[in-house]
């Protein structure tokens, strides 16, 4: 026991608790939690797209993901692909030659969210999605995500995923940026200059739960 | 008798035209951007609420939810090292760093890093610590500290940090003249430091206990680089940091953005643990260093409250002492109202104790600290700290003399009109003539006349004559 | 008014203030007026000091005795009003923390619940409004009202100096940074003398900026600081007066810092 926690036991007027009365201990704390307090939203949606483009997200709707292949080939980067079974089923034939696997070098990422959420104009990827260099490395980023997987609060998506499995869970709110220098915005800071998102509605078939 | 400190300090920096102009700047911006945030919040008072909660049942149970939070760290294949002292902190990373054979290391921003001055530390032992938060890699270069704890840099100019890069990054004749110009230059030049550096070393928000987590919120993603890349992350980060859940954790984010920048969140707010089996990449060494450093003998005393803090720097945004003077008087690396409560608790040197002092009670910190920080409460305990343990400021005997004599109200009474009287008679054209011990109020300013007898003496007067 | 005042006449004990009381009396003489024009009868006990100096310098101690002694003074009286936020403040608000033992915290209590600051006595409580003097037209002066840091956020102060200025057909104007401290602080102006005098300098000039011809507020010591600093920036045209002297139409002296 460290003389750290003992002293802060102390200083809470007790001795400091190990192993399995330390877990029963947290399990009855939890039990106390109380009731999230939120901004009110109206629809989810609406209000995410509306965070979205105050983050700067570049955004746009499309029925399918056929269309995104389109894009990318007037992109100048080679195109890196996130290592997700969703991302590489696409048909990247027409870009083949473009296709990279690395992000070290400039290069425009592609990866798909498992989760949007409304109130801050947030997307969610995970450091088993995509490596998060891939994420913060790359030039330009394009997200894709599935309008079904946008939830109006945090605490939605921290009950829907289940915890753990990975080293690292990244809200992603825009480009990044600074205000460093004189409080100006500057955007393009040390992760990526411009971040599109791609978001497909897709009619009636709702998505399969984040895994 | 040499003045204190901060009263040389900030008397140089009231008469720095180059730092006024910088705070001129920065000013109305943080104040605006918070107030327009929060106005699209229609119950931000009921999130502060939820957040002060949060934040005060964290400490309720501290052991309780600190080692809860070194059991899951554990478990998941990290380690949680525990420093008592700065000195346990800097021997702690410095035996990770050579572990890990590192020669350079990128550094997201840290306060506790800077509470113990571990880039020193770094150095003296052949390790390059290389700053990115772009704030602090300015005053990397310029060899200062950091003047505010969100915005590092905020006392320096775009001439003065195109002047610093021209010279650090050797560039010769070649011009940097936008802001744009100077952040593309940055990140260049800091690109490569990512990709090179042996360890990583950023902070923490917060902590979730829960899970082992710790949460990384910037705007610029300098901190997702440092602790992703390279091959050992190390989070320097204090015991007071940790809440229950990821709940708690979005109770605080909710108001934290928003007070210290005005945005609903920043653009990256990450969630860190240990390497997993599933992951793609990341370090294989995660290692959390938890400092005390006397914020264990704030629990259970009056100054508790003071650990709710979550070094948001709305309250130095709106104080109007600190936007007169700057971070670099306060010659603490937390400046402004919640410096002026946590420098003398936490170092407690004696210069430190005119910091509380230094303030007007005007209110305006408590008023936008999101977790109801009862500041100008906090800061007039420590006044009465001050002068229980006799650091006595010049000028106390007179407050004594006065309650003194105010303690026999008919001597008061009597002895307060008749002084009324006699500067009354000195009056020219209602204000008083230039007299000793009056300095520091006509230096600057005209002092209005007494009108003649005391109130109270021309109100008995006037009753008598009914 | 109420039906219960026409019955019991309230009893208001008058708490001056030391800046009151030794500088410009002419505010206490303007406050007892207002409050025997909305229907109180008012006594003004024999007072001294509420004690904030001592609290906020540090002197737990002086400062318990001496709020034990203006407890006292003003036992007997149905409300103690104050013409000042950081002093009704002190005895609304602070009076109750200064204690440890129950007895005294609830006495304070009960005493603070008696507490006013004058203009929120004269409208949340009495419901006054002053009648103008005179016909407003052709008297337009423009006027800015100095919101004092305790009134404003410690008692929550700003519509009711406003909504009593108003039934005298007066408009005040905000300058800009107008709920940013004007730097006097108490023993600040003196100890901090520098930052203070920066913090006035500012306050002075947007003020200035607003060219009013009146500045009102509810705190003598912040306005004793304003007048102060705009009289040596040369604005010696525009009148600084405490917000008690206006409303009672009794600006016949001098403003602050000016003579006949």
């Amino acid at each position: 026991m460290n003389s750290v926690l003992r002293t802060i036991a102390a200083r809470l007027g007790r001795m400091p608790l190990a192993e399995d009365a330390l877990e029963r201990r947290f399990a009855e704390l939890k039990t106390t939690a109380t009731a999230t307090v939120a901004p009110p939203l109206a629809d989810a949606i609406t209000c995410f797209i509306a965070e979205a483009e105050k983050n700067l997200f570049e955004i746009s709707r499309h029925s399918n993901l056929e269309t995104l292949i389109g894009y990318l080939a007037d992109s100048k980067l080679p195109v890196v692909l996130a290592p997700q079974a969703s991302v590489r089923a696409l048909n990247w034939q027409p870009v083949i030659g473009r296709l990279s696997e690395d992000y070290r070098a400039p290069a425009l990422g592609v990866v798909e969210a498992v989760a949007g959420i409304a109130e801050t104009g947030s997307v969610t990827i995970r450091s088993t999605d995509a490596p998060s260099g891939l994420l913060f490395l790359c030039e330009e980023l394009v997200v894709i995500l599935r309008q079904e997987r946008i939830v109006a609060l945090q605490e939605e998506l921290w009950q829907r995923l289940s915890p753990g499995g990975y080293r690292a869970l990244h809200l992603i709110s825009g480009p990044s940026r600074t205000a460093d220098v004189e409080q100006t915005l500057q955007v393009g800071a040390h992760g990526p200059r411009r971040v599109h998102l791609w978001l497909v509605t897709e009619n009636g078939n709702p998505a399969p739960p984040a895994p | 008798m040499t003045e204190p400190g901060f009263i040389l300090r900030s008397r140089e920096a009231l008469a720095d035209p180059v730092l006024q102009s910088a705070m001129d700047k920065a000013r109305p911006g943080f104040v605006r951007k918070r107030s327009d945030a929060i106005a699209r919040v229609a119950n931000f008072s009921e999130l502060r609420d939820k957040a002060r909660e949060v934040r005060q049942r964290s400490l309720r149970d501290l052991d309780v939810y600190l080692g809860i939070f070194e059991r899951r760290v554990t478990a998941a294949g990290g380690h949680v090292h525990w420093a008592s002292s700065t000195d346990d902190l800097r021997r702690i990373v410095l035996d990770i760093a050579k572990a890990a054979g590192a020669r350079t290391a990128t550094k997201g921003k840290s306060m506790i890093a800077e509470e113990a001055e571990l880039n020193q530390a770094l150095e003296a032992a052949g390790i390059s610590p290389r700053e990115t938060d772009l704030g602090e890699y300015i005053i990397q270069l310029a060899g200062e500290p950091p003047s505010h704890i969100v915005a590092p840099a905020l006392h320096k100019t775009r001439p003065q940090i195109a002047d610093l890069f021209r010279t650090a990054h050797a560039l010769g004749e070649r011009q940097l003249e936008t802001v744009q110009d100077l952040v593309d230059e940055a990140r260049r030049v800091i690109r490569s430091h990512y990709l090179e550096a042996d360890i990583g070393i950023t902070g923490a928000n917060i902590l979730i206990a829960d899970t082992g987590t710790m949460v990384l919120c910037t705007n610029e993603g300098n901190g997702d680089l440092t602790a992703s890349l390279p091959d050992t992350h190390i989070v320097t980060t204090s015991i007071d940091k940790v809440v229950a859940s990821w709940d708690d954790a979005s109770a605080i984010l909710r108001v934290l953005a928003r007070s210290a920048t005005g945005q609903a969140i920043t653009t990256y707010t990450s969630f860190y643990g240990p390497r997993q089996p599933g992951d793609l990449d990341g370090p294989s060494h995660f290692h959390v260093v938890l400092l005390d450093n006397r914020r264990s003998s704030l629990l259970g005393s009056e100054y508790q409250e003071m650990l709710q803090c979550i070094k948001c720097g709305a309250c130095m945004n709106h104080c109007p002492v600190y936007q007169a003077v700057g971070g670099h008087s306060y010659d603490s690396v937390y400046p402004g109202p919640m410096g002026a409560v946590l420098t003398p608790l936490l170092r407690g040197e004696r210069g430190d104790y005119l910091l509380p002092h230094a303030s007007t009670f005007c209110g305006r910190c408590e008023e936008v600290c999101p977790v109801r920080i009862p500041l100008p409460s906090l800061l007039r305990k420590l006044r009465e700290k001050d002068v229980r343990e006799h650091h006595q400021r010049g000028g106390i005997w007179l407050i004594r003399f006065y309650v003194a004599l105010a303690r026999f109200p008919r001597l008061y009474r009597v002895a307060t009109s008749a002084l009324s009287v006699l500067s009354a008679k000195l009056a020219k054209r209602g204000k008083l003539p230039r007299l000793p011990g009056l300095g520091a109020w006509q230096r600057k300013r005209d002092m209005a006349a007494p009108q003649g007898a005391s109130f109270q003496q021309q109100w008995r007067a006037r009753r008598k004559s009914r | 008014m109420t039906d219960d005042s026409a019955v019991k006449t309230p009893v208001v004990g008058l708490f001056a203030t030391c800046a009151v009381d030794l500088i410009r009396p002419a505010v206490g003489f303007a406050s007892a007026a207002l409050l025997e024009d909305a229907g109180c009868t008012v006594t003004v006990p024999e007072q001294s000091c509420c004690g904030q100096v001592a609290w906020n310098n540090g002197l737990g101690a002086e400062a318990r005795v001496l709020a034990r002694q203006l407890m006292a003074q003003f036992a007997d009286v149905d409300y103690v009003v104050v013409p000042s936020g950081s002093c009704a403040s002190m005895l609304k608000n602070h009076y109750p923390t200064l204690f440890s033992n129950p007895q005294d915290i609830l006495a304070a209590q009960e005493f603070a619940g008696r507490v006013y600051e004058l203009t929120c006595f004269l409208r949340d409580v009495l419901d006054y409004r002053p009648s103008p003097a005179q016909p407003t037209a052709g008297n337009e002066k423009k006027v800015v009202y100095h919101d004092s840091c305790a009134g404003l956020r410690e008692l929550g102060i700003r519509t009711q100096p406003r909504d009593l200025l108003a039934s005298l057909g007066v408009t005040v104007v905000d300058p800009q940074d107008c709920d940013v401290c004007c730097g006097f602080g108490g023993t600040f102006c003196v100890k901090f003398e520098d930052i203070s005098a920066k913090m006035v300098a500012d306050k002075a000039r947007n003020i200035a900026a607003q060219a009013p011809d009146v500045v009102l507020g509810g705190d003598l010591t912040c306005l004793l600081n304003i007048a102060g600093k705009l009289q040596r920036d040369g604005h010696d045209h525009i009148d600084v007066r405490h917000v008690a002297e206006y409303l009672a139409d009794a600006t016949q002296h001098p403003a602050i810092g000016h003579s006949e």
